[in-house]
Formats: C-alpha cells, sequence, structure tokens
C-alpha cells in the first residue's frame, strides 16, 4: 500500500507537498507566526526528505528516465501529465528541496504580512520542483510560468528599497522569454509535425535544420533571459539585490539553473542539430558572461550586488561546458550549475546575516570585521573560497571540468582552435574572481575596525544551522566529486553521444 | 402563403421576451409591494429559457423560412449569453447606484437584450439579423444611460448611440450592396452561394464585405470601431458595461463568424485581402488595447482597453477559422474562438464582479480606492488577482488554455506575424494588469479609513461562479475543449 501510494507516485508527492503546505497555511490565523513558520518548514522538509528517498532509490546506472509517472490531460493535444527524473535532472531536484528548506528557516527573519509570504514562498517552490521534473513540454511550461508570480509579489512586498521596479522588471523580461519560448513549443507541435508534447517523444523525432534553428532560437531566448546570458541578464542585480535574502538565495540558487536545465533538457535533446549550429556563439556567450560578470563584480560597491554578478560570472561556466559537448564538459555543466547553487545560496544568506545586523551592505562601510564577528568571517571567507574555485572545495570542480572539457572540445565540432582560444581567455576570469573576492573580504574582515559596527553580534545559531549544510556540501563535493558524477555520469553520456552522433554525419 | 413554425426552436427567446413582459406588468400592477420581484423573476426565465435550449437537441434544425436556425455552435453561444446576463443580474443587485432607478425596468429591459443577442446568433436571413442586431443595439444604449441623472452614464448612452446607429448605417449599406449583387436574396448561405455563382466581381465583395464589417467592429469593440468602448465602459452602471463585454461581444463574435464562413466562399480572390484587413484590426486592437491601457487611472477603463486587447486576440481565432478550413471537425480556429470566448466569460466577469464590489464598498473605480486592498479586503484582492492573472493569461487559468489555442492556431495555419503580435502583446498587457496587483498589494492603505458597506449575497455567488470557470477550465481543460470541438463539427452542414 505504502508502495503504491508514495514511491510510485514519489515525484508528484515531492511537486505538490509545498501546495498540501498551501492547504494548511490558509487555515492558521496570520497572527500565529511560530506556527506559520513550523508548517512551512515542515512543508519543505518533507519535501527534502522525500527526494532524498528518491536519491537513494535512484539507479545511476541506468540512463533511462527514473520514477516516471503518466496521466492524460489534454488528449486532443498530446498533452499529459508526465514527469520523470534522469542523472541531470536529479541533482537539481535535491539542490531546489534543500535550498527550499534553507531558505525556508532563513525566512524567519521576515516580519510582516508572514502568512502571505509563506503561502507565496511554498507555491514558488512547487513551480520550481515542477520544472525540473516535467517530461511533457507544455507541463513544463506551465511550471516555469507558475514561478513567476509569487517571485514577483515576493521581490516586490518584501523587497528592498527599490523592490517594485526590480520586481516589474523581472515579472516582464522573463514573460517576455517564457512566451517566445512558448511560440517554439508550439511550432514544434504544429509545423514539426510531432503529434505529442511529451519530451522523451519529440526527442526521438528529426526535424529539419532551418526548423530546428528557428526553434532554438526562439526557445533559446527563455531560457537566455534565466540563466542569464549576457546581454539579457540586466534584470538579474535589481530583482538579486532588492529581494528579500531567503528570496535571493531561491532565485541565484534554483531558478538560473532552470534555464542552464533548460537549454540541456529541451534545446539540446528536441532540437540538437540546432544546438549544434549555435555551438560556438553559446561558447562566445559564455566566456562574455565569465569575463563581463567578473568584471562589473569587481567594479561594486554593494555587497549583494557583487554576489549577483558573481552568479553572472558562474553561469557562463556553465554555458562553456554545455557549448563544449564532451562528457567532461557536460559534467562540468551540471555540476557548476549545482555547486553555484549551493555556494551562492551560502553567500546571500551570509549577505543577509550582515544586513541584518547593519542594514547596509556596502563594501567599504565595514572594516575588521573578523575581530567582532570570528565565526562569520571564517564562515564567509570559506564560502567565498570555494566560490572563487579554490581547488578542494566544489566551485573549482565544476570549474576544472568545464574548462578542461572544453577545451579539447568534441572532435565532430571541429572547432578546437576556437575553443582554445576561448577558453585560454576564461581562464583569466578565474583570476579576476579571485580578485574581487578576496579584495571584498579584504576590505569587510581585515583592517581597521569601523567604530560604527564594533557591537555587532556574531552569527547566530539559527542562521549557522542553514549554512553549516551547504558548507559540508561544498567540502565533501570537492574532495569526493563522484557523489554527484557518479548519478550524472551515464545520463551525460548518452546525451553527448546522441547529439555527437547526429554531427558526425553532418 | 403558410409559413410554418417551429416554436419550439423559438422558445428559448420566447420565454426571455415573456418573461420581461410578465417584469413589466407585474411591476405597472403592483408597483412598491413587488420590488423584490423582478430579479427571482428573473432568474427564473433564464432558467426557463436555458432549459428549453438545452431540450432543443443538437442537430440542425432551421425555421421561419429558413431564417431561424439553431445547431451546436448556436447553443453553445447562446448558452455564454444566458449565463453572462444571470451573473449580471445577480451583480445589478447590489449595485448602488441603480437603487434610485426603477430598477424592475431595467431588468425586462436586461432580459429584452438578451433575447435580442439569442436572435443574433441565430439569425440566418439578411433582415431578421440586422432587426436584431437593431434590438440589440437599442436596448443597449437605454440600459447603458440608464442612470439618466448621471452625467458620465448620460455621456456613455449617447456616445455608445452614436457610434452604434452610424455604423449600423453602414452596415445596412453593405447588406444593401450584397443584397443587390447577389440578386435578390436574403438568406445568407444562399447569398454566399449566389455570390460564387454570378461571377461577382471581387472587389464588390470586398467593398460590401467592408461596410458590413464596419458594423460588426462596432459591436464587438474591435478597432477601427473601438472609439465608444472607453467612454462606454467607464460611464455606463457598472453592471452593464460587464453585459457589455461579455455578452454583446460574444453575440457580435457569433455573427462575425457565420457571415464570414456563409459569405466569403473559399479558395476566391477575396480571402487574401480580407484576411489582410482583418489581421491588420487585430493587431491594431491588440496593439491599442495593451498599450494605451496603461495609461488608464480608473479600472473600469482599463478593463475597456483589456477587452479591446482580447477581442484582437479572438480576431485572430476568426482569421484562422476563415482560412485553415478542413471538414473534419479539427478545426482549429473556430474551436480556439469558442474556447476564448467561454474562458472570457468567466475571467471578465469575475473581474468585473469584483470592481462592481469594490466600487460598491468604497464607492469608486480610480486606482487609488484599491491602495492597499490586501490589507483592507484581503478575499477581495486576492480574486481581482486572480481573474487579472487569468486576463494576462498565466497558467493555470482559462485564460492561459485560451490564448495557448489560439496561438497554437495561428501558428498552425502559418499566421505567424499575429502569432507574434499576440505574445509581444501579452507581455504588454500584463503590465498593465500588474498596475493594479501592485497597487492592492505593495502600495500602503490610506491613512482615512474609507468607510466600507457590505457586499449582498448574490455578488458572492455570481463571483464563485466565475471563479470556478476561471480556476477549473484552467486546471482541467479537457471538457470544455471536447464541448467545443464538438460544437464546431457542425458549422459546415447548412
Amino acid at each position: 500500500m505504502l508502495e503504491t501510494v508514495f514511491l510510485n507516485h514519489i515525484l508528484s508527492w515531492i511537486v505538490f507537498t509545498p501546495v498540501i503546505g498551501i492547504i494548511v497555511l490558509f487555515f492558521i490565523p496570520k497572527e500565529k507566526t511560530r506556527a506559520l513558520q513550523w508548517v512551512s518548514v515542515v512543508a519543505t522538509f518533507s519535501a527534502f526528505v522525500l527526494s532524498a528517498i528518491l536519491w537513494c532509490r535512484f539507479q545511476p546506472s541506468s540512463a533511462e528516465m527514473q520514477a516516471v509517472e503518466y496521466a492524460t490531460w489534454i488528449p486532443q493535444f498530446g498533452i499529459g501529465y508526465s514527469m520523470g527524473v534522469d542523472g541531470i535532472s536529479m541533482p537539481l531536484v535535491m539542490l531546489t528541496t534543500l535550498l527550499s528548506f534553507l531558505a525556508a528557516v532563513a525566512s524567519f527573519s521576515i516580519k510582516e504580512r508572514i502568512k502571505e509570504y509563506y503561502i507565496l514562498y511554498l507555491l514558488l517552490v512547487t513551480g520550481m520542483l515542477g520544472v525540473f521534473v516535467s517530461l511533457d513540454l507544455v507541463l513544463f511550461y506551465v511550471f516555469w510560468e507558475v514561478v513567476l508570480v509569487p517571485m514577483y509579489f515576493l521581490i516586490g512586498i518584501w523587497g528592498g528599497a527599490k523592490r517594485e521596479y526590480a520586481a516589474i522588471k523581472f515579472f516582464l523580461y522573463t514573460l517576455l522569454g517564457s512566451v517566445v519560448m512558448l511560440l517554439g513549443i508550439l511550432a514544434l507541435f504544429f509545423k514539426g509535425g510531432a503529434e505529442t508534447f511529451n519530451m522523451l517523444e519529440l526527442g526521438a523525432k528529426n526535424f529539419g535544420l532551418q526548423f530546428q534553428i528557428i526553434v532554438y532560437l526562439a526557445l533559446f531566448l527563455g531560457f537566455a533571459i534565466k540563466v542569464p546570458v549576457f546581454p539579457f541578464h540586466t534584470w538579474l542585480p535589481d530583482a538579486h539585490v532588492e529581494a528579500p535574502t531567503a528570496i535571493s538565495v531561491l532565485l541565484a540558487g534554483v531558478l538560473l539553473k532552470m534555464g542552464g536545465y533548460g537549454i540541456l533538457r529541451v534545446s539540446y535533446s528536441i532540437v540538437p542539430n540546432g544546438a549544434l549550429w549555435f555551438t560556438l556563439p553559446l561558447a562566445i556567450l559564455g566566456l562574455i558572461n565569465i569575463i563581463y560578470g567578473a568584471l562589473v563584480a569587481m567594479a561594486q560597491k554593494d555587497m549583494k550586488k557583487l554576489v549577483a554578478y558573481s552568479s553572472v560570472s558562474h553561469m557562463g561556466y556553465v554555458l562553456l561546458g554545455i557549448a563544449a559537448l564532451t562528457y567532461m564538459g557536460f559534467n562540468g555543466a551540471v555540476l557548476q550549475m549545482f555547486n553555484h547553487g549551493i555556494i551562492t545560496g551560502a553567500l546571500f544568506l551570509l549577505v543577509g546575516v550582515i544586513y541584518d545586523r547593519a542594514h547596509v551592505r556596502q563594501i567599504d562601510g565595514f572594516g575588521g570585521l573578523a575581530r567582532t564577528m570570528p565565526i562569520f568571517a571564517g564562515v564567509m571567507s570559506f564560502s567565498c573560497f570555494a566560490s572563487l574555485g579554490l581547488p578542494g572545495l566544489s566551485g573549482f570542480v565544476g570549474e576544472f571540468f568545464s574548462l578542461v572539457g572544453a577545451f579539447k572540445p568534441n572532435a565532430v565540432l571541429s572547432m578546437d582552435f576556437a575553443f582554445k582560444a576561448i577558453v585560454i581567455a576564461s581562464a583569466s576570469g578565474i583570476v579576476i574572481t579571485a580578485g574581487y573576492f578576496l579584495w571584498m573580504l579584504q576590505r569587510i574582515f581585515m583592517g581597521k575596525e569601523n567604530e560604527k559596527w564594533k557591537k555587532l553580534p556574531d552569527i547566530s545559531g539559527r542562521e549557522l544551522f542553514t549554512i553549516i549544510p551547504l558548507m559540508i556540501l561544498m567540502l565533501l563535493i570537492g574532495i569526493w566529486p563522484r557523489l554527484l558524477v557518479d548519478v550524472m555520469n551515464p545520463t551525460i553520456i548518452r546525451m553527448v553521444d546522441f547529439v555527437a552522433s547526429l554531427a558526425g554525419g553532418k | 402563403m403558410k409559413i410554418d413554425i417551429n416554436w419550439a426552436l423559438l422558445s428559448p427567446e420566447l420565454a426571455l421576451i415573456g418573461g420581461a413582459m410578465v417584469i413589466f406588468i407585474v411591476d405597472l400592477i403592483f408597483r412598491r409591494r413587488a420590488r423584490y420581484l423582478h430579479l427571482p423573476l428573473a432568474i427564473i426565465t433564464l432558467v426557463v429559457a436555458s432549459w428549453l435550449l438545452s431540450s432543443l437537441g443538437w442537430n440542425y434544425q432551421s425555421t421561419v423560412a429558413d431564417s431561424f436556425f439553431t445547431d451546436r455552435a448556436a447553443i453553445f453561444f447562446k448558452f455564454i449569453v444566458y449565463l453572462g446576463t444571470f451573473i449580471i443580474l445577480l451583480l445589478a443587485e447590489g449595485y448602488r447606484p441603480l437603487s434610485r432607478y426603477p430598477l424592475p425596468e431595467f431588468t425586462g429591459l436586461v432580459l429584452l437584450a438578451a433575447s435580442a443577442m439569442s436572435f443574433m446568433v441565430s439569425s440566418k436571413d439578411l433582415v431578421l439579423l440586422y432587426i436584431s442586431i437593431e434590438f440589440a443595439s437599442i436596448v443597449c444604449y437605454i440600459l447603458a444611460g440608464y442612470m439618466r441623472n448621471n452625467v458620465e452614464s448620460a455621456e456613455a448612452g449617447l456616445k455608445y448611440f452614436l457610434f452604434g446607429a452610424s455604423s449600423s448605417a453602414v452596415m445596412l449599406m453593405g447588406f444593401a450592396l450584397l443584397f443587390y449583387v447577389s440578386g435578390g436574396v436574403t438568406n445568407l448561405p444562399a447569398m454566399g452561394q449566389a455570390l460564387v455563382e454570378n461571377n461577382i466581381h471581387p472587389a464588390f465583395i470586398i467593398i460590401a464585405f467592408g461596410l458590413v464589417a464596419v458594423g460588426l467592429s462596432y459591436k464587438v469593440g474591435a478597432v477601427p470601431i473601438h472609439g465608444w468602448v472607453p467612454d462606454t465602459y467607464q460611464g455606463a452602471p457598472t453592471p452593464i458595461t460587464a453585459f457589455l463585454s461579455v455578452s454583446s461581444k460574444v453575440a457580435g463574435i457569433a455573427v462575425f463568424l457565420r457571415i464570414i464562413i456563409w459569405l466569403l466562399p473559399q479558395e476566391s480572390a477575396i480571402m487574401g485581402p480580407w484576411t489582410m484587413i482583418l489581421s491588420f484590426s487585430a493587431m491594431a486592437s491588440m496593439i491599442l488595447g495593451s498599450t494605451v491601457g496603461i495609461l488608464q487611472m480608473n479600472l473600469k477603463r482599463l478593463l475597456a482597453y483589456s477587452a479591446i486587447a482580447h477581442i484582437g486576440f479572438i480576431l485572430i481565432g476568426i482569421i484562422v477559422g476563415m482560412n485553415y478550413v478542413t471538414n473534419t471537425g479539427n478545426d482549429f480556429g473556430k474551436v480556439s474562438v469558442l474556447i476564448y470566448v467561454a474562458g472570457y466569460l468567466f475571467m471578465n466577469l469575475g473581474a468585473f464582479a469584483i470592481v462592481n464590489m469594490v466600487g460598491n464598498a468604497t464607492g469608486g473605480y480610480e486606482l487609488h480606492h484599491y491602495q492597499g486592498l490586501a490589507s483592507r479586503k484581503p478575499v477581495l484582492a486576492l480574486l481581482l488577482a486572480v481573474f487579472l492573472l487569468a486576463l494576462a493569461g498565466i497558467p493555470p487559468t482559462v485564460g492561459f488554455i485560451a490564448k495557448f489555442y489560439v496561438l497554437a492556431a495561428a501558428i498552425k495555419a502559418d499566421f505567424i506575424a499575429l502569432a507574434v503580435v499576440g505574445i509581444l502583446t501579452s507581455v504588454v498587457s500584463l503590465f498593465l494588469y500588474a498596475r493594479v496587483l501592485k497597487v492592492m498589494y505593495m502600495d500602503k492603505p490610506p491613512k482615512e479609513e474609507i468607510p466600507s458597506k457590505p457586499i449582498p449575497a448574490p455578488s458572492w455567488a455570481a463571483v464563485g461562479l466565475c471563479l470556478l470557470g476561471t480556476l477549473l477550465w484552467g486546471i482541467y481543460p479537457d471538457p470544455l475543449i471536447h464541448f467545443a470541438k464538438f460544437c464546431v463539427k457542425q458549422i459546415w452542414l447548412q
């Protein structure tokens, strides 16, 4: 009994447990803060536990979709309610549930309109989870859109000074990408002659090259805005900075990954020839992301904005790894997505710690904080080192794999020289990243103590509780990346071989 | 010459007219004692009419010398009109400004308008069509200007009348031209055939159709005859605004669809120019509705511009329905129109219901009356948010399904430009709706207490119905799609 109800539909349970949380929250009066907070934490923790169970039952050796569910939804269009996970989506689902849980705990610092906050928050979690497990393009699109509305309100109501501007900018920008993506999806069904929206079945079809290119570009706009790819990144600094801490964690940790995941899951599987055609531009865009993001981060005076731009920079490695079309490159891309989620999630939580106490984020406004808040200094330094790619911590693994994987791109691409040049140029990004992080650490923690902040309390137990799991993961994956790679590799091998085989036939 | 009339087919319309007459008579005889009778009487009439409608059977039948017909799609459209009327009457019950004016007559007039729109949907003959359009329009002019001591309402009625009268005159001109050119035939399908057989020069038909389209554009509120929409929607009593935006529009769309199917022969030289003209109208409606709507401060005016944008979308469906033709019933364009119309009923009436309730409670329709509504009246704010997001086309509401279907139809028929304009204006129109969301949720409520009167029960019933339609069909649209396809299958058989 337990078997059928839970385990056969575990993905639906994972995705909709937060909705159960919402229903429970509706009945709790809005004054009972503790109850509201605990229900949300329990809801997100349950989703996390369920995904952990799924992880344990996951068969890494098989490259097939696992935990598949299917129900007919709109048969006239071949739209079905189909869900499944494979090596690429499994780590991302774990990332989402873990960050959702930790951010729910971090949300305890929200002091007003708590009930509405948590209802919107849980709706957001459902949307994010749904994106990563959907196997039907329309279902994927529905969950993609479901993420937009709660995010708009969460940024717009509980955010910082320019929150309304940031919220509407985020909403309109992302919606524009989404609707263009919708056109691409519709074109696949109606012009491609496919009779289904199911991703697996679409992946088995062959579309013409011209058609694939157009659909790829339409889909790419939607994903590019989410990743974000230069020049569609301008919504990110505003949204990340103005959002409340926990929401920034989810924005940077999960939403950006939706874009990268979309490129892999949708573009590379369904319109691979279009994706192949776009390989060099994708690599170049990755390079621009890395360098441009890093340089702009260096110039920032606001801590949160610096971390936001560092996200732009780090996502560049993802694009580079994908463009390379090698096992190592793809592994690097997905690793970088997971690791960046963990690391940047931690960084935003830590910035939130300072902001909660000092209510300013100006880097130059602090100094010598290591003496006042030693534990915080240690934790922050650890996370910054992870972010800049110190070997031994997880940030290094993703970047290393992406760069090495791109240095010797897939032979079928015949772009060896171009990629070598791009990788050599990107390597300078690592130096710049190290530069701005170390400079930030130096300005905040070292040197003369700033009189104003001498009395700041150190990081509290609750805040540490949200950061420590992330730190453990940073260390663990840095030393033993096989934790993730074992799960991802078979799927990646299959995907790379599939796309490469199409290129060979060119 | 004896004309055989199948009274059963006419029974829903006759029931509505009868109900209206009963209300008028009861009001005349019993005056004040019967003040509470008119709403129950009206509701009974609508229920009876709907029941009669559903007992008509799904096959095509016609009567009165083949000028009045009923088929599945007609039943569909009529149901929408009746449902709209029902919800309007519930809303009118609590609409305070109307209480100074005779309410039973108002209800009777609404029923008469509904019957006229019913006739419109079922007309197969030019004369019956024109008479029913005029009947509906005249009653609507009266209804729009019903609050005659209110300057805005009088202006609304007058503007509506002036636009309507001139558009109808132009349309009559077009009808006359078609009548002449087809050799004196008034039955529409026969006219269509005659136009083909008599080898009429396409220019004639294009001009005639253009004149007719002026009248039809006026009825549905599309560019270029959209000028009356903002002022009439803003000034008319809110329930009437809702009535115009749904029932009247739906009847107009039904007529548009029929005229196009019957009068424009497929594969003819007229299709091309007509597709272009209607495409420009569709694109202009969408662009104008979504961009100018951004500047609006008054909720009713904002919803008026949103109505213009939506009719542009529906026109896309009509254009595809015109061009992409199969007899297998898998007719995307027409199905998309039916689905959009059904979804639009729920979304739009829901939005208007909330606007009505907030207007009643706070006394105004300007954006500043909605400031901080989320903290003052959270349920109303949430409901309005759901309906506005549905109008913007965000899943999982019926608005998304409707837009999805229309876009799918456009892409399948290769009208990529229309699809692209459609999605881009969807993004722009989101800004329009998000402004209201922002004011409700992100602005602080005003310092002074806005006096708030209680909201009558029928309004909640209306809202509940609309919410159900919006969310249910959004999450599980299958029955709706199925029904729409079922209804469209038959449009070819006459």
